[in-house]
């Protein structure tokens, strides 16, 4: 009897608690983006998740000037960071990307589960669907979107070198 | 000294090395000839670059840059303005052309107990041009100077055609593909090779890793071909072939395993592995000689740039019955400079050289 209220304890679901992001170093977003040619791997983090996760909504955003492609090398890509920052994403104008998820299904802990969002960059909203698991105050998440998805951005090039059009992001955060 | 010499170079393809003028001249001869002009830095794989070609018009790296290389060299050097990496810095060339060359000045000081020997001179001279006369079709020739020669040789030439942004076929004359091209040609791993070759290339590459299948036909150039022991290689083989497989591991490692069939059979794993500023090369090759006793050469050596621009290595070499140990300092104060010194000490059974080498390297 025990053993079954343990695994009924532990199957309950999280609906109806609030996650908050906020600024912190265990709030890490990242993405990975690959070039041709000679498929080099582009590596960007540095930036934070900020926002809320409540019942069935989430509204998440990611400072974009904090983004770096120099991973623990510091120095390096300067000009690649410059570019990405002011040429591409114009973080001046468009400081934030937005991750809007109206319709969360009922997680469980520990479990993987499948969202649907709306990712907006420098104001342009498409969709996009994603996994994650949440385990604790502990959320992982992943998603993918295609970057001609959002031909503001244009088609990051330099010196014959282009970025592909596929765009990996990954979160690895803690609710406070 | 005919009896070292025999000695050095036994005409059976047997024998030892291990006298002090035998290795006076396998030392001269690991400087002097055949010179290497690889420039390629594969520790980049640690920077998310598991391919050479994003910044070499070489696939297999080397040689002239692209110009993603030329502003790459930007980010690696310890000071830069933008635009300094292109041609004599800054030029900006039409994009089916591009012009390349390097000068390298060495200082060699090498000591043991019985010889004191000293030597300062260019070991290169050379210019490069790549032609794109059609989109994915380019054209590389060399024309250059090499260890105070006085005749001009055309050591690289070949066609590249980039099939797709996963394949290429490559023919023509230049270093085959095996192991890790690593700039230095004194390294034991490099013995044996004899430079560029006529090669036929077929390389293939995804974000999973990289496949490279060579068939040699032999070199023009008349050297002395020898492997890391002195023992003379079978140079008039003819034709051969070479085979290298590599994997990426999280995107800034690299795995690999080379095989080798022309002047000697050799084959072998290596690895550039890396940890932000912290990167170590590996290679071992297993060879098998035809007239002698099949043996082994390794190459390890650890990385650390401590500052953009600025490395300080170490490594360990061997090859047979022979060692080497280095210490190496490394700077890239500004694009189109390169400055390299080092100590290592060459030790054999009953004896030792210790080799103190500047270089300095000027790219256009």
């Amino acid at each position: 009897m025990k053993k079954l209220l343990f695994l009924l304890v532990l199957s309950t679901n999280l609906y109806g608690t609030t996650y908050e992001f906020k600024k912190s170093k265990d709030n890490k977003v990242s993405f990975h983006a690959v070039g041709s040619p000679g498929l080099l791997n582009i590596e960007g983090e540095g930036a934070y998740l900020e926002g809320m996760v409540h019942e069935k909504t989430a509204v998440l955003n990611v400072q974009l000037s904090n983004l770096t492609t120099s991973g623990n090398l510091p120095g390096m890509f300067g000009l690649r960071d410059k570019h990405m920052k002011e040429k591409y994403l114009e973080v001046d104008k468009y400081p934030k990307a937005e991750l809007v998820i109206k319709n969360l299904p009922v997680v469980k802990e520990g479990e993987e589960f499948v969202w649907n969002g709306e990712l907006t960059l420098k104001n342009n909203t498409k969709p996009v669907q994603g996994k994650a698991l949440l385990k604790g105050k502990h959320l992982s998440a992943k998603f993918n979107f295609k970057l001609t998805d959002y031909p503001e951005i244009g088609a990051p090039c330099h010196m014959g070198v282009c970025v592909g059009e596929d765009i990996s992001v990954s979160v690895d955060a803690v609710a406070k | 000294m005919i009896k070292s010499l025999v000695r050095l170079f036994p005409p059976d393809g047997l024998g030892a090395i291990y006298t002090p003028l035998g290795i006076f001249c396998l030392f001269f001869s690991l400087f002097l000839s055949p010179t290497r002009d690889i420039q390629a830095f594969p520790e980049n794989v640690r920077l998310g670059y598991p391919s050479c070609s994003t910044c070499h018009v070489s696939p297999t790296g080397g040689g002239i840059l692209t110009d993603y290389g030329r502003s790459m060299s930007e980010e690696m050097s310890t000071w830069s303005y933008e635009g300094e990496g292109r041609l004599l810095h800054g030029i900006n060339l039409p994009n089916f052309i591009n012009i390349g060359g390097d000068v390298r000045w060495l200082n060699v000081t090498s000591k043991s107990k019985d010889f004191d020997y000293s030597k300062i001179f260019f070991m290169q001279t050379e210019t490069e041009i790549a032609v794109k006369p059609i989109k994915g079709l380019t054209v590389v020739a060399t024309a250059g100077k090499y260890n105070e020669g006085d005749k001009y040789e055309y050591r690289r030439n070949y066609l590249l055609l980039d099939l797709d942004e996963h394949w290429h076929f490559r023919a023509g004359r230049f270093f085959p593909d095996f192991g890790i091209l690593q700039p230095d040609h004194t390294r034991f791993i490099h013995s044996g090779q004899g430079g560029e070759q006529y090669v036929a290339e077929v390389g293939y590459l995804n974000t999973f890793g990289s496949l490279s299948l060579s068939r040699l036909f032999g070199s023009s150039r008349s050297v002395l071909l020898t492997d890391s022991e002195g023992y003379k290689l079978d140079n008039d083989k003819g034709e051969g072939y070479a085979v290298k497989v590599s994997g990426n591991l999280f995107r800034t490692n690299n795995l690999g395993f080379s095989y080798w069939n022309y002047t000697e059979v050799k084959y072998g794993p290596f690895a550039i592995l890396s940890y932000g500023p912290f990167y170590l090369l590996y290679q071992y090759d297993f060879r098998r000689r035809n007239l002698s006793d099949d043996y082994d050469v390794s190459f390890q050596e650890v990385g650390w740039e401590f500052y953009r621009g600025i490395h300080l290595l170490g490594g360990y070499e061997s090859s047979g019955d022979a060692r080497r140990y280095r210490s190496t300092l490394k700077f890239l104060p500004r694009p189109h400079f390169e400055f390299l010194t080092y100590w290592e000490r060459q030790t054999y059974p009953d004896s030792f050289i210790d080799n103190y080498v500047l270089m300095a390297h000027y790219y256009l």
